[in-house]
């Protein structure tokens, strides 16, 4: 964190208003999974073929600048040079994180070496039937939490990432951390899904609404056992309590065409130069109430960027960081610690829409957003 | 004017700056190659990386199987696109998963041998 927070601050000293944090790095686009949906892996084989270069690597690590370096992809560990791709960037002093599906993880673990600078972020999206149904193959969950164990032992700092949409169970997300604690990962990532469809402005704001209820029910009155790895403040947006803006040049993206435009999630074309990217996006075009592509996004790669400017770039930011660390996170939720999760379900299973009334079975009494970035 | 949809097989050539432009934007985000139809009868097919429409002098980036780098094409040198590669987002929706999925299991609560229930990527080669 002290990177991350020193580094904010000389750029806000340097008076600098648009500074990368997290280098989205993405050295090929083939996955060894086939999830539905997903934009990243949808390509002709010739593209999927392709791989950066370590030296087209370090050097869009070295243009941009950003003090962390998250490489998804596809799969990174299907890349034949990913380890020396992340060597080079450890003696850059790059913080390495490898977003892993953990599937090639126990085959190729041998050949990393554990350091501070390293961490596998392993995908998972919740229990076993609620991952494996995710990310549309059965025993994954197992695979990846075999891989994540022999990690760990190794030495090596292991967290999770985990995209939630809407209609998640609560109380199975919950039981999720749980088992993560006692695995012993060193923290856990979240972020909502990204969804978009056309639609009336009311429709993105329920949808918005019911995205920080459902955040509100999972993050109240947490365990001590466990470690979420996101901002408070961000974690704080979710659940409704604060407001941002969108970040999207916080995580800068660069893949085998360019550096992405805007950001990780939508493809408006590529610069050819990290400064291109600054400089020649027009950025007022996005954000919420600015595209409405951006209208039901609350992603963690634009809007963390938003609440760690907020933690490190104001006296007022630090604090509510101080109180959300010491006093826990805001609202609260009238909840029990410890409710009984319910069986694998997923809305789209259903053939009936789910009951109004588990809308209002667990109310948010926090107040509204408070502040606005 | 709205996007026009164009799906594999689809080509559009004319002298409508709009709808070419329109086309263009469509091969942009279509996930399969392109074949980008050039005045004087010369032909490019590959994937369509980039496009920058709005710059001074507009252009695409195309690039090809077996080429290093992506070509860059001068809007002016285009007289349209045709959708001639295999779109591979076809079919892969997340409605698609969820009725095989739903239908497997199905079948396995019937007593049915599904094995293990998941979607694979296509071999590259």
């Amino acid at each position: 964190m002290w990177a991350v927070a020193s580094y904010v601050i000389k750029k806000r000293l340097k008076g600098e208003t648009r500074y990368p944090l997290v280098l989205m790095l993405e050295p090929l686009l083939r996955c060894n999974l086939a999830c539905a949906g997903c934009g990243k892996i949808q390509y002709p084989a010739h593209i999927l073929k392709r791989d950066l270069t370590p030296e087209e690597c370090w050097k869009a690590a070295e243009e941009c600048g950003a003090p962390i370096v998250s490489i998804p992809g596809g799969e990174p560990l299907m890349h034949p040079k990913i380890v020396e791709i992340v060597e080079g960037l450890i003696e850059r002093k790059k913080y390495v994180i490898l977003c892993t599906n953990a599937i090639l993880l126990k085959e190729r673990i041998g050949e990393f070496e554990p350091s501070k600078f390293l961490t596998f972020s392993i995908h998972l999206d919740g229990l076993l039937e609620d991952h494996d149904f995710a990310v549309c193959r059965e025993g994954i969950y197992e695979v990846a939490v075999e891989a994540a164990r022999l990690a760990i032992d190794r030495g090596f700092r292991v967290t999770t990432n985990t995209t939630l949409f809407e209609g998640v169970n609560p109380e199975r997300v919950r039981l999720f951390f749980d088992e993560m604690a006692k695995l012993g990962v060193e923290g856990m990532n979240l972020s909502p899904g990204y969804s978009y469809s056309k639609a009336p402005d009311q429709e993105h704001f329920l949808r918005r609404s019911r995205t920080r209820e459902m955040f509100a029910r999972i993050l109240s009155n947490p365990k001590r056992s466990w470690r979420l790895n996101n901002t408070p403040l961000f974690l704080e947006f979710l659940m409704g309590h604060r407001e941002y803006q969108c970040t999207p040049w916080g995580n800068p993206t660069y893949n085998l065409f360019g550096w992405q435009k805007p950001c990780y999630l939508l493809q408006d074309g590529y610069a050819a130069t990290f400064r291109e990217l600054i400089e020649e996006t027009d950025w007022g075009n996005y954000g919420t109430g600015h595209n409405e592509r951006c209208a039901d996004c609350m992603v963690h790669c634009g809007y963390e960027a938003s609440a760690v400017n907020d933690a490190f770039g104001s006296w007022g930011g630090f604090m509510s960081l101080l109180r959300a660390y010491i006093f826990g996170l805001k609202p609260a939720v009238d909840r029990p610690r410890d409710a009984v999760p319910a069986p694998f379900s997923h809305p789209a299973l259903q053939k009936a829409p789910a009951p109004a009334a588990l809308a209002i079975e667990l109310p948010v009494v926090g107040g509204p957003a408070k502040r606005s970035v | 004017m709205e996007p026009t949809r164009f799906n594999e097989g689809m080509r559009y050539e004319g002298e409508e700056r709009s709808l070419l432009t329109a086309a263009i934007d469509a091969a942009f985000d279509y996930r399969g190659d392109v074949t980008l139809l050039l005045h004087g009868g010369a032909e490019i097919t590959g994937y369509l990386s980039n496009r920058e429409l709005k710059a001074p002098r507009p252009y695409v980036e195309v690039l090809s199987a077996g080429a290093a780098r992506a070509r860059r094409v001068e809007l002016a040198d285009i007289r349209g696109v045709a959708f001639t590669g295999k779109d591979p987002a076809s079919g892969k929706s997340w409605e698609t998963w969820v009725r095989k999925y739903r239908e497997k299991m199905e079948a396995r609560s019937r007593g049915e041998n599904t094995g293990a229930i998941g979607l694979f990527p296509e071999p590259l080669d």
